[in-house]
């Protein structure tokens, strides 16, 4: 009897276990044999192809997803940054972006890449939003990684990653086109169609846009006195196939033209445009080795060809050859030459006292009465700064004076000539990365590459021929769960270049899960911003042609201050950051929160700008960011979204190598690192959408901006875009109005990026079928 | 492996035709672990024997009978048998019992009934959200038990010009995709494309069968080989003891699967398992 049972208990135990084997067979048998369907299910969404949840990422990231940019309805890129916390945006001839803190003039401490492609130029460290050929009405995300990344993206992904991810052409099958038009010359038009072609499905998109910009500081009412507008266009074509075998490729490439309007210099007679062509051929193949194996191959080359020609005006004494070896040995003296002494003569009827300073000073040096210290202490007197000229210095300047002399006096110091100067630029890159994913098990993912880029720039203007820059990169990053509320993230990007010193990235992460959706993170990270080509193999001057006749007898000359790779050997930037973050999603009332709290240390800073009135660049500026980072998103009803992000910004600059600069230059400098930050900002929106209509609106408040200054300014803005579909027969028509409200109408950062009017408004009217 | 377990077949035959007189025959057309082991459990649940055979041997024997068990209708297949001999049909979709009606007394549909799966996928988002499910055409919609439901859209493929222009627009109009049983349209190579398109635009697919579980979809409903053993022995246990066989039907017990990776990924929090069983037992009367 007692065996039976325990023949029983057995039978049931096996039969149990047995049961429970069992059970997830016939899942499949039954489902896949026995109902006549004659077929295996494939595993689709393998572990390689699902994304990781947000809870678990290794750092600070914002989405922005197509349906926001609809809602939303701005035109650029930029505009979208806005409503990222923490992003700064200014806006003008050169778009830039800052995350937290930077210089507004190049936007060079951000990685941007369109599918992977990295669109940061090498030659000029920066990003041309405006050269993007990519329709935000083609895009299905943007990602925006908050902080360094170099671990995974490489050297310049610096102080934050924009990652822009376009729709699949199968998303976008049908047609589709707009036409906008508003106030500020807005004149827009999209067209595109996608269709299925073989076993892949292909787009093909064209966009103009057109704006004049800002209206700068003299204008009123609508007019406009700033020559700051653009005019841009683009082709682009997208093809996408997943292969017999399963690997997925994708094709892009593009053609772009357009023309900015770029405000007048110094050298400008008339205002000067800049025409730029840029294209780029992409793929990628992406292949599951296995369920828990893929692997990606991506290939790319891009040209951008930048050319701004101009009519020049100078001084004909700053062609001068021997104001040329002047400014090699003291660009201080030579700038007084070549730069301040004609302006005196120039100005002479605005300034006479100055004009009478500076010839009496002229004629004795011409005449060798003046001994370098005297010259000296008139000039800190003059300019209250100091001097070391030598008895050279003032031999030279007398030859140039000599040169000037006319027979009774050197009135043609204030000779000014014309010539024609172009600035052309022509930047080539090839980029090829091999990345490889596995999922080892359900504890342990890896990801980890290698790439080759090469970098190649023309230009007369700026390096006299043609630099080149290779970079070889391996990364690795290791996702580990060690037991289960942890998970940790160790990474790293080593990378080897010809113009800069190697450098290793890494970066080490825990999640703490509180809960699947919702965790407590701790990030140290690094990265390294490369001095660009310019900044690290300057052959920077200008040469003015077709002269008008002077008294130099020049038909042809090049303008003294060059910059002829002087700066010496600059380090990378440097930045590290600590941050402590918390993520709470609550699916049940679509309601997400992000929060950061962070320290950036950030080091070897080039703060000064590259030009040529400037000859000395350093790499010593320090810089703290410390502060607070906060999003949140709710959808509280069917109909309803709610949008708020925000930051608070907290920045301590410290200039090193500063004895050559003076008081002024020093303030700028301090000044320019945290120019495009505000120290409170927030970005409301809500959006509210019911059958057919939508409206959203979106209200920005930053307050301080530019803080050091005794007059801090503010950036208060609001939005409106209204919305409505109508759908008939297979076709729907789309009109929107969008209407943008200057609360504070005063510049944010140069005094004439500014409107003359408070609206800016503009219709669309599209067809979708 | 096939070919022991095709022995212990013939043997198992051999051993209850010369043995036993049988009462319940369980008629597969393929020689499966699934088939054996329901005749086991049915077995236990009857007590009463069970024999597991082929199409061809019950009609030769159509005597020996009470009733016959039919699973899949390709089991139909050298089925001859007289109508004195209740058939009940199992592990057969609604479209193929339909198509096959008269030869049956009544079935057991094998897949979920698509209001089940709306209502998980309820459970899942909240009573606020909406849901599309992409069906051949009215016909196949009508024979595929898709009903009308509130808050469930239904994308008509005759009405576009590809199956993905009608899944793309579903899945930009609504949170999630609830899948319809139908293996001509969730067939491999569909399926593929479904689950990529439909994960590259955030949304799931709920369904349309525990099988699709594995390739990538989100949740199911589906009835265990217990739960098929369960609502088997009360149909039988009706129907022979003359109160009446009840009318061809899904299965009312019935579980619910979850992809947890994909729940994770899609940034989900993913209701237990059990406690959404309850939900839709007691929204079923059930309970």
């Amino acid at each position: 009897m007692k065996l039976n049972r325990i023949t029983a208990l057995a039978a049931l135990v096996l039969m149990s276990s047995q049961a429970a084997a069992f059970e997830e067979e016939f899942l499949d048998v039954v489902t896949d044999e026995t109902l006549g369907g004659g077929f295996e299910v494939p595993e689709v969404l393998t572990a390689t192809r699902l994304k990781q949840p947000r809870s678990e990422v290794p750092g600070s990231v914002t989405v922005i997803d197509a349906e926001q940019i609809r809602q939303w309805g701005v035109r650029t890129l930029p505009e979208l940054m806005r409503f990222v916390p923490g992003m700064f945006v200014k806006h003008g001839a050169a778009d830039a972006v800052a995350y937290h803190a930077s210089n507004p003039n190049l936007m060079r401490r951000m990685q941007v890449l369109i599918d992977g492609r990295s669109v940061y130029r090498a030659g000029i460290a920066s990003v041309v939003w405006d050269d993007i050929p990519l329709a935000l009405e083609d895009i299905q995300r943007i990602e925006v990684f908050r902080g360094p990344n170099a671990s995974s993206y490489g050297a310049n992904a610096f102080m934050a990653v924009v990652n822009i991810v376009t729709l699949h052409p199968q998303d976008t099958l049908g047609s589709r086109g707009y036409i906008r038009g508003g106030n500020q010359a807005t004149r827009d038009a999209y067209i595109s169609h996608s269709s299925e072609l073989g076993d892949g499905a292909i787009r093909i998109t064209a966009s103009r846009k057109s704006d004049d910009g800002f209206d700068g500081q003299y204008a009123r009412d609508g007019e406009d006195d700033y020559h700051d507008g653009g005019r841009d266009q683009f082709i682009n074509l997208t093809y996408a196939e997943r292969l017999d075998n399963g690997d997925q490729l994708l094709l892009e490439s593009a053609y772009k033209w357009g023309e900015t309007e770029i405000p007048p210099g110094e050298f400008d007679g008339e205002p000067p445009e800049d025409y730029t062509r840029n294209g780029f051929l992409y793929g990628r193949l992406t292949q599951d080795v296995s369920a828990r194996h893929s692997r990606k191959l991506q290939a790319y080359w891009q040209i951008e060809n930048r050319r701004h020609p101009a009519r020049g005006c100078v001084p004909t004494v700053s062609l001068d050859s021997e104001l040329t070896s002047l400014y090699r040995e003291d660009p201080y003296w030579a700038a007084v030459v070549g730069r301040l002494i004609p302006g005196a003569y120039l100005n002479q009827e605005e300034d006479p006292a100055l004009y009478a300073q500076v010839n009496g000073l002229v004629q004795r040096i011409a005449a060798g009465e003046l001994t370098p210290e005297t010259v000296e202490l008139a000039l800190e007197t003059t300019l209250e700064r100091d001097y070391d000229i030598s008895q050279s210095d003032l031999d030279a300047a007398q030859g140039i004076f000599g040169r000037a002399f006319n027979g009774s006096d050197f009135e043609q110091l204030g000779e000014v000539i014309c010539g024609s100067t172009s600035i052309d630029f022509e930047e080539q890159r090839v980029d090829l990365e091999w990345q490889d994913t596995v999922h080892w098990n359900d504890r342990l993912r890896t990801v980890s590459g290698v790439s080759f880029r090469r970098d190649q720039v023309y230009s007369e203007t700026y390096f006299h021929g043609t630099v080149r820059n290779d970079i070889f990169r391996v990364f690795g990053n290791v996702e580990w769960r060690p037991f289960d509320p942890l998970l940790l993230h160790v990474g790293g990007m080593y990378e080897t270049e010809d113009t800069n010193d190697s450098a290793f990235s890494p970066r080490v992460a825990a999640n703490f899960m509180l809960s699947p959706q919702q965790s407590i993170r701790l990030v140290w990270s690094t990265a390294v911003r490369s001095p660009d080509l310019l900044e690290q193999e300057p052959n920077y001057y200008y040469t003015i042609g077709n002269l008008d006749d002077n008294y130099l007898g020049l038909t042809e000359g090049d303008y003294f201050e060059q910059q002829t790779g002087t700066y010496g050997q600059l380090d990378h930037e440097k930045i590290q950051s600590v941050e402590l973050g918390y993520f709470l999603n609550v699916p049940e009332y679509n309601f997400m929160a992000d929060i950061k709290v962070y320290r950036d240390y950030l080091t070897q800073l080039i703060s000064n700008p590259i030009n040529l009135t400037n000859p000395d660049v350093y790499s010593d500026t320090e810089m703290v960011i410390k502060g607070v980072d906060w999003q949140f998103s709710w959808n509280p009803a069917q109909h309803h979204s709610f949008w708020w992000s925000g930051a608070y910004v907290n920045t301590d600059v410290e200039i090193g190598e500063d004895s050559a600069i003076d008081e002024e230059t020093l303030t700028s400098l301090l000044r320019v690192e945290t120019r495009l930050s505000a120290e409170y900002s927030n970005n409301l929106s809500w959006a509210y959408r019911r059958g057919d209509w939508g409206l959203t609106q979106s209200y920005f408040w930053h307050n301080a901006y530019n803080r050091e200054n005794r007059n801090p300014r503010h950036y208060r803005r609001y939005e409106a875009n209204l919305t409505k579909d109508w759908k008939m027969d297979g076709y729907t028509v789309n009109t929107g109005l969008f209407w943008h409200h200057l609360i504070d109408d005063g510049r944010v950062i140069y005094i004439n990026e500014v409107y003359s009017v408070n609206d800016l408004w503009y219709l669309q009217v599209g067809l979708e079928f | 492996m096939e070919a022991v377990i095709r022995m212990y077949l013939v043997l198992l035959l051999l051993l209850f035709a010369t043995t036993v007189r049988a009462d319940i025959a369980l008629i597969s057309d393929s020689v499966s672990p699934v088939a054996e082991k329901l005749r086991t459990l049915t077995a236990a649940s009857m007590m009463e024997p069970v024999v597991l055979t082929t199409a061809r041997e019950a009609s030769e024997n159509p005597g020996r009978f009470r009733a016959v068990v039919v699973m899949g209708s390709s089991a139909l297949k050298d089925l001859s048998l007289p109508d004195s001999v209740p058939v009940v049909g199992i592990f057969l979709s609604r479209k193929d019992y339909l198509g096959n009606a008269s030869s049956f007394t009544t079935g057991l549909f094998v897949e979920p009934p698509f209001a089940r799966q709306a209502r998980l996928g309820r459970a899942i988002y909240g009573s606020q959200s909406s849901f599309g499910a992409l069906v051949a055409d009215d016909h196949s919609a009508e024979v595929n038990g898709v009903i009308s439901i509130p808050d469930v859209s239904l994308y008509s493929l005759d009405k576009y010009d590809s199956l993905n222009q009608a899944l793309i627009r579903l899945l930009s109009e609504h949170q999630a995709l609830i899948g319809v049983y139908d293996p001509a349209l969730y067939s491999p190579d569909n399926i593929k494309n479904i689950l990529i398109t439909a994960y590259r635009h955030n949304r799931p697919l709920i369904g349309p069968s525990a099988a699709y579980l594995r390739a990538g979809a989100l949740a199911t409903t589906y009835s265990s080989i217990d739960d098929v053993v369960k609502r088997l022995s009360e149909i039988l246990i009706s129907g022979l003891s003359g109160t009446g066989w009840p009318p061809p039907d899904y299965n009312p017990y019935f579980r619910v699967g979850f992809n947890e990776q994909v729940g994770r990924s899609l940034n989900l929090i993913l209701p237990k398992a059990s406690d959404v069983e309850r939900t839709l037992r007691r929204q079923e009367g059930l309970e």
